[in-house]
């Protein structure tokens, strides 16, 4: 951001935020900094009893009045190892967990803290949320009332924008916000048509990221958090692995087919919901622009060119490219949505 | 011993088991049932009496307000209320049925029977607005309970340390991007 812009923000006390609420991770981009934040969406609940606070002097941790421990963050995996314990995760699949209601208030504090300092400021928030579901029942009216309602609670002025339009907002500026996007998160992958700024269509699939662990884990019998730990340390989809480890081999060779089947799902949802929703004349060629953690595997955009060539597409496409940064591009495109409405206001 | 006494004067109180008395009186009634007595001081109209026991240790004075039969039941005064609506409806069916053989000997009760169910059917909807004002209540409570939602309580957490890590990130594109955005939403609205 220019410096001019920013001096002017800060001489109105406002501050723009976006907020990615994703099931790993959660991140924060601000107007008035140039880093942005980013937070696993994991904790483990821990007694006190169970370590000393001297241990726990290098990591992030909620303390709760009756002797409750929360380890929050990516140290929660670590000290999830040590005790044999599984991570609570405040999300599943895309939208605010059944089975982790009562960690809202955790979640709170992890939000609070990412989003830093407001309280002096006139803060205004885009958060983010995903469309519905077009192959599960779950509403998501629920959750997007727990994040209106934390951020409610952190004294930040609030608008929920779909995950997917904002990757648009984020990286297809060139196009006049003319794109595809697509996130490939872990519960879900989300997907916006939008046309010079207009959303023309928006929905997602339960497929994503923890399904293709989920089913690589079922086909060669393990746990899923193995799976995962083999992906995010050796995945890549294009070139040689070179791994002698023969169980590795086997769990990226599984791993490959089902990125290759969530693609090729993704791809066939896409030109079905396009076919059958989008009203308006696209008449030039749009991008389709690739975001999430899911993406990341080096090959991920080439093994996705190869899969959508053997379709006949219902819109021009103009190149298919992965956003600048995956991880932040969400929350990228909440930052300009924000700002872009704090200027409308004016 | 338990003594009733009436202080008032001028009554010839009978009650069963006693000879009976004038008063200005005070009289043993110990072997005599006390409702009996204040059942039968109610028919004669007498208010204003006391039922003194000076048994060791069972010492007390009971008048009149003690013996007022309450409606604090409202459930029970409702059955009964149906009951009496049930059998009136009985009735009215026996008495319809009567009428077609005796119509003229009964008309006179047939009409008080006929006013006495209408005046229960004017209690009776008098009852059911009641109950539907109440209905409405219930619904109204219901819709406030929106701003009841308990608020999120930080009261007793505190973090400790910083769980994130940041990534640099060049953002002189932004407010550009901002406002080519606020340019085309204001332009398409």
């Amino acid at each position: 951001m220019n410096e001019e812009a920013k001096s002017e923000l800060k001489k109105d006390g406002v501050v723009c935020i976006g907020l990615d609420c994703g099931t790993m991770n959660l991140v924060c981009a601000r107007s008035d900094n140039d880093e942005v934040k980013i937070t696993r969406n994991v904790f483990l609940p821990l007694d006190s009893d169970d370590i000393q606070i001297s241990e726990l002097s290098e990591i992030s941790y909620v303390e709760g009045e009756d002797g409750e421990l929360f380890i929050i963050g990516s140290d929660a995996f670590k000290y999830a190892n040590i005790f044999g314990q599984k991570v609570s995760r405040p999300m599943e699949k895309g939208l605010i967990s059944p089975k982790e209601i009562s960690a809202i208030d955790v979640l709170t504090l992890m939000i609070k803290e990412l989003l830093g300092d407001v309280k002096t400021k006139e803060a205004y928030c885009s958060y983010s949320i995903p469309a519905e579901a077009i192959d599960e029942g779950r509403s998501i009216t629920y959750h997007e009332n727990v994040f209106a309602r934390i951020l409610k609670s952190l004294g930040v002025n609030y608008t929920s924008v779909n995950e997917a339009m904002a990757i648009v907002y984020s990286e297809c500026v060139a196009e006049k916000f003319s794109g595809i996007g697509i996130s490939f998160g872990a519960g879900m992958a989300n997907v916006a048509v939008a046309y010079k700024g207009i959303k023309a269509l928006t929905f997602s699939t339960a497929r994503a990221g923890d399904w293709i662990d989920n089913e690589a884990a079922a086909s060669l019998g393990m746990v899923a958090n193995r799976v995962t730990s083999i992906k995010e340390k050796y995945m890549q989809l294009s070139g040689e692995v070179e791994i002698k480890n023969k169980k590795t081999k086997r769990v990226l060779e599984a791993l490959y087919y089902y990125h290759k089947a969530l693609i090729d799902y993704t791809v066939r949802e896409i030109i079905k919901e396009f076919n059958e929703k989008v009203d308006i004349e696209v008449d030039e060629s749009i991008p389709i622009v690739i975001s999430g953690g899911t993406s990341m595997p080096k090959g991920f955009i080439e093994l996705f060119r190869d899969v959508i060539s053997g379709y006949d597409l219902p819109f021009e496409l103009s190149e298919i490219r992965q956003a600048k940064n995956p991880l932040t591009a969400v929350a990228n495109g909440l930052l300009v949505r924000t700002m872009s409405d704090v200027k409308g206001m004016k | 011993m338990i003594t009733l006494k009436i202080n008032k004067t001028g009554h010839y109180i009978e009650i069963p088991g006693i000879s009976p008395f004038r008063t200005p009186a005070a009289v043993n009634i110990s072997h005599v049932s006390i409702p009996l007595v204040v059942s039968t001081l109610n028919k004669q109209g007498i208010t204003k009496f006391e039922i003194v026991s000076d048994t060791k240790g069972k010492e007390q004075v009971l008048t009149q307000k003690d013996f007022m039969v309450s409606n604090k039941n409202p459930k029970k005064q409702k059955d009964n209320f149906e009951n009496r609506f049930n059998k009136l409806e009985a009735l009215m069916n026996r008495l319809l049925q009567k009428q077609v053989s005796d119509t003229s000997s009964n008309k006179e009760q047939i009409t008080n029977r006929l006013n006495s169910i209408e005046k229960l059917i004017k209690q009776k909807d008098t009852e059911v607005i009641h109950v539907a004002k109440k209905k409405r209540k219930s619904v109204k409570v219901e819709e406030k309970q929106e701003t009841f939602i308990p608020d999120i309580d930080l009261e007793g957490l505190s973090l400790k340390g910083d769980s994130s890590k940041t990534v640099k990130q060049d953002k002189s594109d932004i407010d550009d991007s901002a406002d080519l955005l606020s340019r085309i939403m204001q332009s398409d609205s």
